[in-house]
C-alpha cells in the first residue's frame, strides 16, 4: 500500500515536475530566440532540423565575450551572414558559451538567450536578428545608406545597383560610392549590391522602427559571377539559375579602356564560341556574327539582335547586285555598323537553341541582347569625351608584282619570258624587275583619320531617371586619292572636277543620339522609354583597287604599274557609293508587380532603317567599259516591329522549393521595301538616272512575322538547384501551308554544387556550378520559298511588247523552319578565393529538317531557279568553349589580370535531300560528313624538279584525279587572350588582347589569278628563285586550274588591342572635373600568319559564307588617343 | 486617380476585352491570320487564272520558246538553231569558248556538261505551254487557236528536243499545286510519237486559224519524217501553200536572235566544208545561203562569217515551219516512193525541189539535174534542204536520219577527221546534264546517242 502510496506520490511528482517543466520550458521558449522565415501567411518557424545552416556542427570556446563577438564568431565558423541592428541586439552584453560540436541554432539559443529577439531567415540561408514582434514590412519606416567601394583599390564605385531583395527599395550609388534607401519599413532584409564586373554583393540586413542603418559595402572584382544579372527572354535573371554559357559583356566598363569602336571591336575575342567577321579593313563596313558555327549554306547563320527588348535589323550586307551595269560595286555597310558602343551597357549574347528557345523561330543561331545604358538616382552627370585618332593601312606585304623580261628564241623579240616558256626553249630571260603599285607614286594608301566628339547625361530619382547622350563621328579611312590620281581624276572629269565625295574616297560621318527615361509609376510599376537615332554617311569605295594593284606589271610603266591605264586609283575609285542612313530604334518597356510574387512586363517597339544608296560613276570617268556613266539609286526602308508581354509568378510550394513561372506572347514583325534603278549611259553632263540611256527600275517587297508563346517553369531548390523546362510555340508567314506551328521545348538544370557564399573550399575550389540543357529552336524558310509563283517579263508577240508569265517556282505547301536542337553541359569554378575563374562548356548542336535546295530537274521546266526548299538537311556543330581567369596579382598598387577564352568547333554536313550527294562543282561544295561550304580540289600529289633546271614545269606536277576536300572556309578554333595590369591604385590600366584563328583555309584568289593567263605577274611563274612548291602550285593551276596551291591556311594572329588607360586627378581638378580619364590606344597593330595574301582576314562580300579573297581591304591601323570628363 | 480609372475602363471597353483576349489567345494558339502577310512582288499562279493572266501565259510560252529555238539572254550560244549548227556542219566556232570547241568538234560528254541550257530552255518551252494552256482553256477558251498554239510549242519543244537529243529525255507533268509527276526517260520513237500526238491536239484547236492550223501540219510532217512515216508526212502538209512562214519573233531588248548576237559576238561563223564532209554554205555562191566577213572571231584566229540575210540583225525572226519546208517534205516524200524517178519537172521528187528553186526564191534559180543515182538523188535532196533550211536547227535531225534511215555511215555525212585543236569527237546528238537532270529519279541518262 505504502508502495502504492508512494507510486501514486510519484506520478503526482511527476505529473508536476513535468508540468512545472512544460511551464519552465515555455518559459524558455519565450526567453529564447525564435527562428523564423517569411511565408505568404506570415512569419512561420523554420524547420530547424531540416534547416541544413541550423544544423550546421560548430565548436566554441566563447569565454566572457560580447554578444558581437560571439556572433561574429558563430557567423564565422558556420557560414551564415547575420545581420542585426545594435538597437536590437545588446552587442555588448557578455557572454559565455564553450561547447564542442553543438548546432548552429543551439549555439544562438544561447548566446541570444533572453535578448528579446528572433531570427529571421530569408529564402538564400541569410538571417537577421530582429526584434521580437516585429514582422519585415510593418512599422516606422527607417533608412538604409552606405558606400560602395572596390575591394582591392578602395575605390568608390558609382552606379552600383542597390537594393533589398524582393521589395521594391531600389537605387544606385553616386559617383562617391554613396547609396540611400531611404523610408524602409522596419524588418529583416538582403541588401544586395551589382555592378557588372563585380561579384555580387549580399548581407543580411535588420532594420527597426525610424532606424538608420550604415553599411560599407566592397566588391570584389570578378570576370563572370553567378550572381550576375541576365536579361532573358522572360525577363532578368540571375546566371546561376540559367543553365546555358551565355557570355557576358560588360560594354562599358570595356569601352573604358579599349578602342573600341563598333560592335565588332566590342564582341570580338570577349565572348566563347562567338566569331565575328570583319568584312574588310574600310571605314564604315559592319561586322557580322556567328556562333557556334555554320548552321546552314541555304538560309541566314546571322544571329538576331535585341536592343532594349526590340528586334533591331541585322543585316550584314546589301543583297543587291549590280554587277553587270556597276562593275565592282561595293557593298554598303549594313545596319549593325550604326550601333553606338559608347550607349550600350551591356551585352548578353545567346548562343544557340539550348539558351535561345523562348526567342522563337529565327533566334536558332543565337541572339544577342543588347542593354543601352540607364541613369541612376542621383544628381546630374554628365561625361564629356572626345577621341581623336588616326587610321593606317597595314604594315604588310602588299602584292609585289614580277616581270621577266627575255627574248624570242625564234625571233629574237623582246617579250616576257615566263619560267615555263623558258623551260620549254621559247625564250630565254634576259633580267627580272619588280614593281609594287600599291606602294608607288599612284599609292591608294594613305592616313586617315578620327574624331568622335560625346557628350553624355544622366541623372534621376527613385520616382524618374534620365540618360541622354549624343555622338558625333567622323572617320576617313586609309583608302586615299593621292595628289597625283586627284589630278588625274580631275582630267578625266573634264568640267565637272572633282567633288567632295571622290576625294574624300571612304568615310562616315554618323551622329547618335539617345534618350532612355525611366519612371515608377504608382508603388507598383515602372516604365522605361528607350530612344535611339542614327543618322549615318558613309561613302564606301570599292576593294577592287587592290585587284587593279596586284594586276599590274611588274614594271613602273605608268601605262602598265595598274591593270588597265584606266584602272590606276584615279579610275577605280572614281565611283562614289554612298549609304545614307536614318535610323531610329524605339521601346516602352513597362513593368508591373503587382503583388510580391508577380510581376508582368511588356515590351513594344519598333525599329526603322531607311537606306539610301546612291552611286555615281561619271560619264568619261572610271575604268568600266565604255566610260558611258553609270548609276544606281536605291531607297531601302526596313522597319521591324516587335511585342513582347510576359507575366511572371514567383511561389514558394515548399519550404526549399521555389518556382518561377512565365507565360508570355510575342510578335515579331519586318518589312523590307527595297526600290530604285539603275543606269547606264548618263548623259553627258548628267548624274542622275534621269535621261540615261538605259535605266532598268526594280523593286522588292519582303514581309516577314513570327508569332509565338511561351511558358517557362523554373523551380528552384535551396536556391542551389534550379531545373528549367520550357515550351516554345510559333506560327511563322514562311511557313508551308500545310505546316501551322513549330513547337520548341527546352529543359535545363543548374547546380550549385559548392556555393561561394558558404566559404567552404573543396580541392580548392570556393565556387562550383554544373550545367546541362537542351533546347531547340529555328530558323525560318526564305520568306516565299513556300509559294508557288510566276515570274513575269517581256514577250514580244505580233511585233509588240507585252506582258508574258511562266510559272517559276512550285514552292513547298510543308515547308517548316529548321529546327535545331542543341545539347550543352559545362561547368564555372571558383578557386584560390576567386583568382582563378573558370568556364567550361560542351555542345553538340544539329539542325534537322535543316532547309536544303533540293535541286529540281530541268524537265520540270521550271522558269526560276531549278531549286526549291526542303526540310531534309541535317548540319551537326559539336565543340568545346572555355574561359579562364587569372586574377595573378591583387593589391591596392598593383594588380594583373589574364583571361583566356576560345573555342574548337567541328562542322559537319550530315544529310542533303534524297538522291543528292554533293552540291557545288567548285572550290566550294556541300558534301555529307564534311564540312558546310568545305573546300575541294584536285591535290597536288606530289611535283619535283626531275630535269633539274630549278623551273616546275607542268610534266613534273602530279596532281590527283579527281577532288578532296582540303580543309574547313572558317575557322574551327579561335583563342583570346587578354590581359590588363593596373598600376597606381588602379588608376592607370594597361591592357592588350591578342586574338587567334586557326585551322581553315583561305582561298588566295588574286594570288593564282596573278599567275594567270595575260597577268601572270605573280613571282612563282617570273622568277627562277621562287621555291618549288610555289612554282608548283602555279603550274598546276595554269594547266588545269587547279586551286589547290591556293587554298592556303589561313591561320593567323592578330594584336587587336593595346592600351593604357590613365584616371588623372590632377587634369580633372584642372578642367573641373569629378574625374577625367585618359586613353591613349591601338587596334591590329600586328599579324602573324603564313597566309601569302595581303591578309587572312576579311571578304569583299560581305554576308556571303563562302568567299575567295578577290582582294579585300585588309584591316586599318588605328591609333587613338580619348579623354573623358566626368562631371 | 478616379479620373483615371474611369478613362482606363473606358480605353480598355473601347478596345474590347474580348478582343484583346481573343488576340491573347490567338497569339497563344497560333490559329489565327497574325502571320499572313502581303507579297506585292509575288505573281503566284491564281493572280493569273483570269482572261489577262492566261494572255500572259500564252505571251510567255511563246517566247521561252523563241529562246529555247534561237535566242535570249541566257540561251545564245546554246539556242537550238546555234547549237545544232556548231554540232553540225553550219556553223563554227571562233570563239575560245570550252562549250563552243565542245559542241563544233563534236566531243560532247556524257555527263552533259556542254549544252544543258539547251535543253533546259527547250523543257521550259514545253512545260509552260502546256501549263499555259490548262489555264487559258477555262477562263479564256476563244479564240480556241491560242490552246492550239499552245500545243503546238509544246509539240515543237519536243520534236527539236527529239532531233537535237539522246534517246531518253524525260517528260514531266508539271501544275502549280499539284504533285510534280517526274518523267520517264522514252525512246527517240516514244518522244516523236508525244510530239505527234500534241500536234494533233494543236490542230484539233486550231480550226478558227489557218496559220497555226498550218503550223501543227509542218510540224506534224517533221514529225512523221522523223519516224519514217513519209507518206503520212507529205499527206499532213499537202494542203500548205508553199509561201506559208511561221517564225519566231525577236528583238535586240527583249529575245535577240541568237544567231545574228553571235556572228555579231564574234562567236560563230557559217562553216564551209566543215569537217570535210560539211556542205560548202560559204563557197557555193548559194543566195540561200548568203555569207560575207564580219570580223575576226574571239579566238583571234577564226574569221567570222556571217548570215547577210539576217538585215534586221538581232531583231531578225526566225524561220521555225513553211511551206518549203512542207514541199521539202513531199519531195523527200516523193523520192522515197519512187527513188529512181530522175523527172526534173512535175510531182516527183526532183520535180518539187525545182519549183521550189524557180517560185520560192528570187530571182529564180537555176533547175537542177537528176544526179543518176538513187544516193546520189539522197545527197541532193538533203544539199537542198541544207540550203533552204539553213539556220533553223533542221540540219542535225537530217544528219542524223540520214545515218538512221538511209543507212549512211556517220562518218561519212558529219563532220570528221582533223579539228584545229585536234580531231572530232563522234557526237551526233546533245546531251541533257546528267548531274541536273539526275535530280530526276527516273532519269536513266542517255538511252543511247545514237542518230
Amino acid at each position: 500500500m505504502r508502495h502504492a502510496w508512494w507510486v501514486l506520490v510519484g506520478i503526482a511528482l511527476s505529473v508536476t515536475a513535468a508540468s512545472a517543466q512544460e511551464v519552465e520550458e515555455v518559459a524558455m521558449a519565450d526567453r529564447a530566440p525564435r527562428f523564423l522565415m517569411n511565408s505568404a501567411s506570415g512569419p512561420a518557424p523554420v524547420d530547424v532540423n531540416r534547416t541544413s545552416v541550423l544544423r550546421r556542427r560548430i565548436s566554441l570556446a566563447l569565454r566572457d565575450v560580447t554578444l558581437g563577438e560571439a556572433l561574429d564568431a558563430i557567423a564565422r565558423q558556420s557560414g551564415l551572414r547575420l545581420g542585426y541592428s545594435r538597437k536590437v541586439v545588446p552587442v555588448e552584453r557578455v557572454v559565455r558559451l564553450v561547447a564542442e560540436d553543438i548546432t548552429v541554432a543551439g549555439a544562438l539559443s544561447d548566446v541570444l538567450f533572453d535578448t528579446g529577439v528572433d531570427v529571421f531567415f530569408e529564402r538564400d540561408g541569410q538571417a537577421a536578428i530582429v526584434r521580437r514582434g516585429n514582422v519585415p514590412g510593418q512599422g516606422v519606416p527607417g533608412v538604409v545608406r552606405g558606400r560602395v567601394m572596390d575591394s582591392t583599390t578602395s575605390a568608390p564605385l558609382a552606379e552600383v545597383t542597390v537594393y533589398l531583395e524582393g521589395t521594391r527599395w531600389r537605387t544606385a550609388t553616386r559617383e562617391d560610392g554613396g547609396f540611400v534607401l531611404a523610408d524602409v519599413l522596419p524588418g529583416s532584409y538582403t541588401l544586395v549590391a551589382r555592378r557588372i564586373g563585380y561579384a555580387a554583393y549580399r548581407q543580411a540586413v535588420a532594420l527597426a522602427d525610424s532606424e538608420t542603418v550604415d553599411v560599407a559595402i566592397a566588391l570584389s572584382p570578378r570576370v563572370t559571377t553567378l550572381d550576375e544579372v541576365v536579361v532573358t527572354a522572360t525577363g532578368e535573371l540571375r546566371r546561376a539559375e540559367i543553365a546555358n554559357a551565355i557570355a557576358h559583356i560588360a560594354a562599358d566598363s570595356t569601352i573604358a579602356h579599349a578602342p573600341v569602336r563598333d560592335l565588332g571591336d566590342l564582341i570580338a575575342g570577349r565572348a566563347p564560341g562567338v566569331q565575328v567577321v570583319f568584312p574588310n579593313g574600310l571605314t564604315g563596313s559592319a561586322p557580322a556574327f556567328r556562333i557556334r558555327g555554320l548552321n546552314s549554306f541555304t538560309v541566314a547563320n546571322d544571329p538576331i539582335v535585341i536592343v532594349d527588348g526590340v528586334r533591331v535589323e541585322n543585316s550584314t550586307a546589301n543583297s543587291a547586285s549590280f554587277n553587270g551595269v556597276l562593275g565592282d560595286f561595293p557593298r554598303a555597310g549594313g545596319r549593325l555598323a550604326d550601333l553606338d558602343p559608347a550607349e550600350i551597357e551591356k551585352i548578353d549574347v545567346v548562343k544557340g537553341p539550348s539558351a535561345a528557345t523562348l526567342y522563337g523561330t529565327d533566334a536558332a543561331n543565337g541572339a544577342i541582347v543588347i542593354t543601352t545604358k540607364r541613369g541612376t538616382p542621383g544628381p546630374t552627370r554628365w561625361v564629356v569625351r572626345t577621341e581623336q585618332g588616326m587610321v593606317k593601312p597595314p604594315v604588310t606585304d602588299w602584292w609585289t608584282n614580277y616581270y621577266a623580261w627575255g627574248h624570242s628564241t625564234t625571233t629574237g623579240a623582246v617579250q616576257q619570258c615566263l619560267l615555263t616558256a623558258a623551260a620549254a626553249g621559247q625564250c630565254v630571260q634576259d633580267s627580272l624587275t619588280t614593281f609594287n603599285p600599291i606602294l608607288g607614286r599612284s599609292s591608294p594608301l594613305g592616313t586617315g583619320y578620327r574624331q568622335v566628339w560625346g557628350v553624355q547625361v544622366s541623372a534621376g530619382s527613385d520616382q524618374l531617371r534620365y540618360f541622354v547622350s549624343g555622338d558625333l563621328e567622323r572617320e576617313t579611312g586609309y583608302v586615299k586619292l593621292n595628289e597625283l590620281e586627284r589630278r588625274y581624276l580631275a582630267a578625266t572629269a573634264g568640267g565637272l572636277g572633282v567633288t567632295d565625295d571622290q576625294a574624300s574616297v571612304n568615310a562616315v560621318n554618323k551622329v547618335n543620339l539617345r534618350a532612355n527615361l525611366s519612371s515608377r509609376v504608382g508603388k507598383t510599376g515602372d516604365v522605361t522609354l528607350s530612344a535611339g537615332f542614327v543618322r549615318n554617311r558613309t561613302l564606301l569605295p570599292t576593294n577592287a583597287v587592290f585587284g587593279v594593284g596586284a594586276f599590274g606589271r611588274g614594271t613602273a610603266d605608268t601605262l602598265t604599274q595598274w591593270f588597265a591605264p584606266t584602272a590606276r586609283p584615279g579610275g577605280t575609285l572614281a565611283a562614289t557609293n554612298v549609304e545614307e542612313v536614318s535610323h531610329v530604334t524605339g521601346s516602352l518597356t513597362g513593368n508591373w508587380r503587382p503583388r510580391s510574387w508577380l510581376a508582368a512586363h511588356a515590351t513594344v517597339g519598333t525599329d526603322i532603317s531607311a537606306n539610301q544608296l546612291l552611286y555615281l560613276l561619271p560619264r568619261g570617268q572610271g575604268s568600266a567599259t565604255p566610260l558611258d556613266g553609270r548609276r544606281l539609286d536605291q531607297n531601302q526602308n526596313v522597319a521591324l516591329y516587335s511585342a513582347d508581354i510576359g507575366v511572371t509568378a514567383l511561389s514558394t510550394p515548399m519550404q526549399s522549393v521555389s518556382s518561377r513561372s512565365s507565360v508570355g506572347v510575342q510578335y515579331n514583325r519586318r518589312m523590307a521595301r527595297l526600290v530604285g534603278a539603275v543606269a547606264q549611259g548618263l548623259a553627258p553632263g548628267g548624274q542622275t538616272v534621269t535621261g540615261a540611256a538605259s535605266a532598268t527600275p526594280f523593286e522588292s517587297n519582303i514581309e516577314t512575322i513570327v508569332a509565338g508563346s511561351y511558358i517557362e517553369e523554373v523551380v528552384g531548390y535551396r536556391d542551389r538547384l534550379f531545373v528549367t523546362g520550357a515550351l516554345r510555340a510559333d506560327g511563322g508567314s514562311a511557313f508551308g501551308t500545310n505546316f501551322e506551328t513549330a513547337v520548341y521545348p527546352k529543359l535545363s538544370a543548374s547546380w550549385i554544387a559548392l556555393d561561394p557564399g558558404v566559404g567552404r573550399e573543396v580541392l580548392g575550389l570556393t565556387s562550383l556550378r554544373v550545367r546541362i540543357a537542351y533546347g531547340q529552336s529555328g530558323v525560318q524558310p526564305s520568306p516565299v520559298a513556300a509559294l508557288a509563283r510566276d515570274s513575269t517579263f517581256t514577250a514580244i508577240v505580233n511585233g509588240l511588247a507585252t506582258n508574258g508569265a511562266a510559272l517559276a517556282a512550285l514552292g513547298n505547301a510543308n515547308l517548316k523552319p529548321e529546327r535545331q536542337v542543341e545539347l550543352e553541359a559545362g561547368l564555372d569554378a571558383d578557386a584560390l578565393n576567386g583568382r582563378v575563374h573558370v568556364e567550361l562548356t560542351f555542345y553538340n548542336r544539329q539542325s534537322r529538317d535543316a532547309l536544303i535546295n533540293q535541286p529540281l530537274a530541268p524537265s520540270f521546266g521550271l522558269a526560276g531557279p531549278l531549286s526549291r526548299q526542303i526540310n531534309v538537311g541535317e548540319v551537326r556543330n559539336r565543340g568545346i568553349e572555355g574561359l579562364l581567369n587569372l586574377r595573378l596579382l591583387t593589391g591596392p598598387r598593383l594588380s594583373w589580370e589574364l583571361t583566356l577564352n576560345g573555342y574548337a568547333n567541328q562542322n559537319r554536313l550530315r544529310k542533303l535531300a534524297p538522291g543528292v550527294s554533293s552540291i557545288g562543282t567548285s572550290v566550294f561544295r556541300q558534301v555529307p560528313g564534311y564540312p558546310v561550304n568545305g573546300m575541294w580540289d584536285r591535290p597536288i600529289l606530289g611535283y619535283s624538279d626531275a630535269n633539274g633546271n630549278g623551273i616546275i614545269e607542268p610534266t613534273e606536277v602530279t596532281l590527283g584525279p579527281t577532288a578532296v576536300y582540303l580543309g574547313s572556309s572558317v575557322p574551327t578554333r579561335e583563342l583570346t587572350a587578354s590581359t590588363v595590369i593596373a598600376l597606381l591604385e588602379g588608376r592607370l590600366r594597361l591592357s592588350a588582347l591578342v586574338d587567334y584563328r586557326g585551322d581553315y583555309k583561305r582561298w588566295n584568289n588574286v594570288g593564282a589569278n596573278r599567275c594567270f593567263a595575260t597577268i601572270s605577274n605573280c613571282r612563282e611563274v617570273n622568277d627562277p628563285s621562287a621555291p618549288l612548291d610555289r612554282q608548283a602550285a602555279a603550274v598546276a593551276f595554269r594547266s588545269t586550274l587547279t586551286w589547290t596551291g591556293y587554298l592556303e591556311d589561313g591561320t593567323f594572329a592578330r594584336l587587336r588591342e593595346v592600351s593604357a588607360a590613365y584616371a588623372e586627378p590632377r587634369l580633372a581638378r584642372v578642367l573641373h572635373a569629378r574625374a577625367a580619364t585618359l586613353v591613349v590606344a591601338a587596334r591590329n597593330l600586328a599579324t602573324w600568319t603564313r597566309y601569302s595574301g595581303i591578309d587572312p582576314e576579311g571578304t569583299n562580300v560581305p554576308g556571303v559564307e563562302a568567299f575567295a579573297d578577290n582582294p579585300t581591304a585588309p584591316p586599318a591601323r588605328h591609333f587613338i588617343v580619348r579623354l573623358t570628363l566626368g562631371y | 486617380m478616379i479620373r483615371l480609372r474611369l478613362v482606363s475602363r473606358a480605353v480598355w471597353r473601347a478596345v474590347g476585352l474580348q478582343r484583346v483576349a481573343a488576340g491573347l489567345l490567338c497569339v497563344a494558339t497560333i490559329g489565327c491570320d497574325l502571320t499572313r502577310v502581303s507579297a506585292p512582288d509575288l505573281v503566284q499562279p491564281p493572280d493569273l487564272e483570269n482572261p489577262p493572266g492566261a494572255a500572259a501565259l500564252y505571251s510567255g510560252a511563246l517566247m521561252l520558246l523563241a529562246q529555247a529555238f534561237n535566242g535570249g539572254p541566257l540561251t545564245n550560244a546554246n539556242s537550238a538553231v546555234v547549237a545544232s549548227g556548231l554540232l553540225t556542219d553550219e556553223l563554227g566556232n571562233a570563239s575560245g569558248s570550252a562549250l563552243q570547241v565542245g559542241l563544233d568538234s563534236r566531243s560532247i560528254d556524257d555527263g552533259g556538261t556542254l549544252g544543258s541550257t539547251s535543253y533546259t530552255a527547250l523543257q521550259q518551252a514545253r512545260v509552260q505551254s502546256l501549263a499555259a494552256a490548262q489555264v487559258i482553256a477555262p477562263v479564256a477558251p476563244q479564240p480556241s487557236s491560242r490552246i492550239g498554239h499552245l500545243f503546238a510549242v509544246t509539240a515543237y519543244s519536243e520534236l527539236l528536243l527529239g532531233e537535237i537529243f539522246c534517246a531518253g529525255i524525260p517528260l514531266a507533268d508539271v501544275q502549280a499545286g499539284a504533285p510534280v509527276a517526274y518523267g520517264s526517260s522514252l525512246t527517240s520513237e516514244q518522244l516523236f510519237e508525244r510530239a505527234l500526238s500534241d500536234f494533233d491536239s494543236a490542230a484539233s484547236y486550231a480550226a478558227d486559224s489557218v496559220r497555226i492550223l498550218n503550223l501543227a501540219r509542218v510540224g506534224r510532217g517533221r514529225t512523221l519524217v522523223n519516224l519514217g512515216r513519209f507518206a503520212e508526212a507529205a499527206a499532213a502538209v499537202s494542203s500548205l501553200p508553199t509561201a506559208y512562214t511561221y517564225v519566231t519573233e525577236h528583238t535586240t531588248a527583249v529575245q535577240p536572235n541568237a544567231l545574228s548576237a553571235s556572228f555579231t559576238s564574234g562567236a560563230i561563223t557559217v562553216s564551209d566544208v566543215d569537217g570535210g564532209n560539211g556542205l560548202n554554205y560559204r563557197s557555193a555562191g548559194d543566195p540561200r545561203v548568203k555569207a560575207a566577213f564580219l570580223r575576226l572571231g574571239n579566238d583571234g584566229v577564226t574569221g567570222v562569217w556571217a548570215l547577210t540575210t539576217l538585215g534586221a540583225g538581232q531583231a531578225t525572226p526566225t524561220v521555225l515551219a513553211s511551206g518549203i519546208e512542207a514541199r521539202l517534205i513531199e519531195a523527200e516524200a516523193a523520192l522515197q516512193a519512187d527513188p529512181n524517178d530522175t523527172a526534173s519537172t512535175g510531182s516527183g521528187w526532183l520535180g518539187i525541189l525545182n519549183a521550189l528553186r524557180s517560185t520560192a526564191i528570187s530571182p529564180a534559180m537555176t533547175a537542177l539535174a537528176d544526179p543518176g543515182s538513187p544516193a546520189a538523188r539522197v545527197d541532193l535532196l538533203f544539199r537542198e534542204r541544207a540550203f533552204w533550211l539553213y539556220g533553223t536547227a533542221h540540219r542535225q535531225g537530217d544528219l542524223r536520219r540520214l545515218s538512221r534511215q538511209y543507212g549512211r555511215s556517220i562518218e561519212s555525212v558529219w563532220p570528221t577527221g582533223a579539228y584545229r585543236s585536234g580531231v572530232y569527237g563522234t557526237s551526233v546528238t546533245m546531251v541533257p546534264n546528267l548531274i541536273q537532270e539526275g535530280a530526276n529519279p527516273n532519269y536513266q541518262g542517255c538511252l543511247d546517242r545514237n542518230p
